[in-house]
């Protein structure tokens, strides 16, 4: 399994905020394991503004079956895979960390016969494996990112450091892995990361010396425009949609089970989640960047990690400012030091995302990972419920 | 330093820490130990809350309260009107950290520490090593008599240590709590 940002990403440690890259987590086999919006759909490559850029070729065979991006655990537990999964390789993700309901997660990752974790951090998920190939940081290689996809620039990520200790690239991992299984010149086709970057460059006819040279090519007409060849001939580009045009009412919609005309659609609460009132919203933090960076005690300095309540609901419940608390949801229980402010709204609890789950012994998350309250749920529209999900507070002793 | 302020404009500062982490890295500061602060200054109610971080560090006072404190002379002014402070003779008696009201004072292992200016970075025509980190701009270093507020802005004297005459302007939107 690979990270299932939209695009891939430079390296393990930066992969969950992921600017495109080319050897980073495609070094794999140059496919997402997981589903994106089309179950299997082979990876498009580095996308920018001048089109794309080309990606390690993928194996001769494509994944078999995809699991779900948010919900795979709760789908495994279920035996929804069959025959079932037994063995995880995990490149560049804190998968249990970035997905809702990380008790299930780490329960289920920690269920499976045998777990690999590539990765530059000893994460959460990587505590779960039963094998670490420690790999190097994006500082440690040479590559070349973009962003999103949809920028105008694609930049050249420089190496400027030996990878440390016994750490290799992702791409001299997967190339001694793919030796020993005896398929090494299938995998590198004779090339060195640098011939690849080198090569891939030439096909795209890029100009690989400006690019190392300044840092950064621009697309020669800018960002990419969406839709914009459909804009230009709707009829020559039609939509994939019924009419092949915009359309605002949608029957497929109602199909899916929601409005034919958009509108706000509540979710409706789960029995099990009838005992907690408050709301939780768990938006990104300037600390860290999802869980990257997390360990770094410079950046946690910037504010230290609590859950926001409001004066009322804090009150009501006898909890002061900086006091021990536990959250809890349906799903589990994070313990950690509450922060009373006016800046959330009453009835709603704020923990920012990306905290490392750290179970203690009573199985409680003294991390504080905002994850491990929310629901293996997905929105009608494939996305995680990372900002709908039900809790209490309550002060425990210190 | 003689006749410089520094300049943060609180409308401007999100409390990103550009400014913090840049000085610690240049003072190869311990991992919990910093010269360069943010306060955070939350006001009104939901749903009006206000939000404000404000900068601090040692503003070299003119009328510096620490260098009154301490016994040893450890803590002096130069002739370039910076307030510095000499290692060598410092028993680490905490008598300083004690009379500064900016608490921009931290006493290690090693003794006090606190922001030097960044003298050299001045002395070579650069700005401070905070000033340039800001990515936002709120952050200045100018003479004091070209420091006015901008349009918009007016001069906040509402914190604690502002009789000491401290070469900082703090400049803040005119309809928030603390401006004067």
């Amino acid at each position: 399994m690979t990270n299932p940002g939209q695009t891939p990403s430079p390296t393990a440690a930066a992969a969950e905020n992921p600017p495109a890259t080319v050897l980073g987590r495609k070094c794999v086999a140059g496919r997402w394991f997981f589903s994106r919006e089309r179950p299997g759909r082979p990876s498009l490559g580095t996308r920018w503004g001048a089109g794309p850029v080309g990606t390690l070729p993928g194996g001769p065979h494509a994944p078999a079956r995809t699991v779900a991006k948010w919900t795979w655990a709760a789908e495994i537990s279920a035996g929804d895979y069959q025959p079932p999964i037994r063995l995880a390789y995990i490149v560049g993700t804190n998968l249990i960390n970035r997905s809702p309901n990380t008790g299930l997660n780490a329960r289920v990752l920690g269920g499976l016969d045998y777990v690999v974790v590539q990765d530059p951090f000893l994460t959460p998920t990587a505590r779960l494996a039963d094998v670490v190939l420690p790999a190097c940081t994006d500082l440690e290689r040479s590559d070349m990112v973009s962003a999103w996809g949809h920028d105008a620039y694609l930049y050249h990520s420089q190496q400027a450091l030996e990878p440390a200790g016994e750490t290799r690239t992702d791409y001299q991992i997967c190339a001694g892995l793919a030796e020993r299984l005896g398929v090494g010149l299938d995998y590198t086709q004779g090339r060195s990361e640098e011939e690849w970057l080198a090569a891939l460059l030439a096909e795209a006819d890029l100009d690989a010396d400006r690019l190392r040279r300044e840092g950064l090519l621009r697309a020669p007409h800018g960002a990419r425009v969406a839709l914009a060849e459909f804009r230009a001939d709707p009829d020559a580009h039609p939509l994939r949609t019924r009419s092949g045009r915009v359309e605002i009412h949608t029957p497929e919609a109602e199909a899916c089970g929601l409005p034919a005309i958009p509108a706000y659609v509540p979710v409706e609460r789960e029995p099990r989640e009838a005992g907690y009132p408050l709301a939780l919203i768990t938006p990104h933090s300037k600390q860290r960047s999802h869980s990257c960076l997390h360990t770094n005690p410079w950046l946690q300095a910037i504010e230290p990690h609590a859950a926001w309540l409001h004066p009322e609901d804090a009150a009501a419940r006898g909890i002061a400012d900086g006091d021990p608390i536990e959250v809890s949801s349906a799903d589990g229980v994070v313990r950690l030091p509450a922060r009373v402010t006016q800046r959330i709204m009453p009835g709603v609890v704020c923990i920012y995302q990306g905290a490392w789950y750290r179970p203690g012994e009573d199985g409680v998350d003294d991390g504080g990972c905002a994850n491990v309250l929310t629901p293996s749920r997905q929105t009608p529209s494939g996305g995680p419920s990372t900002h709908t999900a039900w809790v209490e507070a309550r002060r425990v002793a210190p | 330093m003689r006749g410089m302020v520094f300049t943060v404009d609180l409308g401007r500062c999100v409390g990103c820490h550009a400014c913090r982490i840049a000085c610690k890295d240049r003072a190869d500061l311990p991992d919990d130990v910093d010269v360069l602060c943010i306060l955070v200054e939350e006001g009104g109610a939901y749903p009006a809350p206000t939000l404000r971080y404000r900068v601090s560090h040692c503003f070299h006072c003119a009328d510096a309260p620490c260098v009154a404190a301490c016994a040893e002379g450890a803590l002096a002014r130069r002739p370039d009107a910076l307030v510095a402070l000499e290692g060598a003779l410092c028993t680490a008696c905490g008598a300083c950290l004690a009379a500064c009201p900016f608490g921009a004072i931290v006493l290690t292992a090693d003794g006090a520490i606190k922001c030097d200016g960044c003298a050299d970075e001045t002395a070579a025509g650069l700005l401070p090593t905070c000033v340039r980190a800001c990515p936002l701009r709120a952050l200045g270093f100018e003479a004091e008599e070209r420091a006015v507020p901008r349009a918009g802005r007016v001069r906040d004297v509402g914190f604690p240590g502002h009789e000491a005459r401290p070469r900082v302007r703090y400049w803040a939107r005119p309809n928030r709590p603390g401006s004067a």
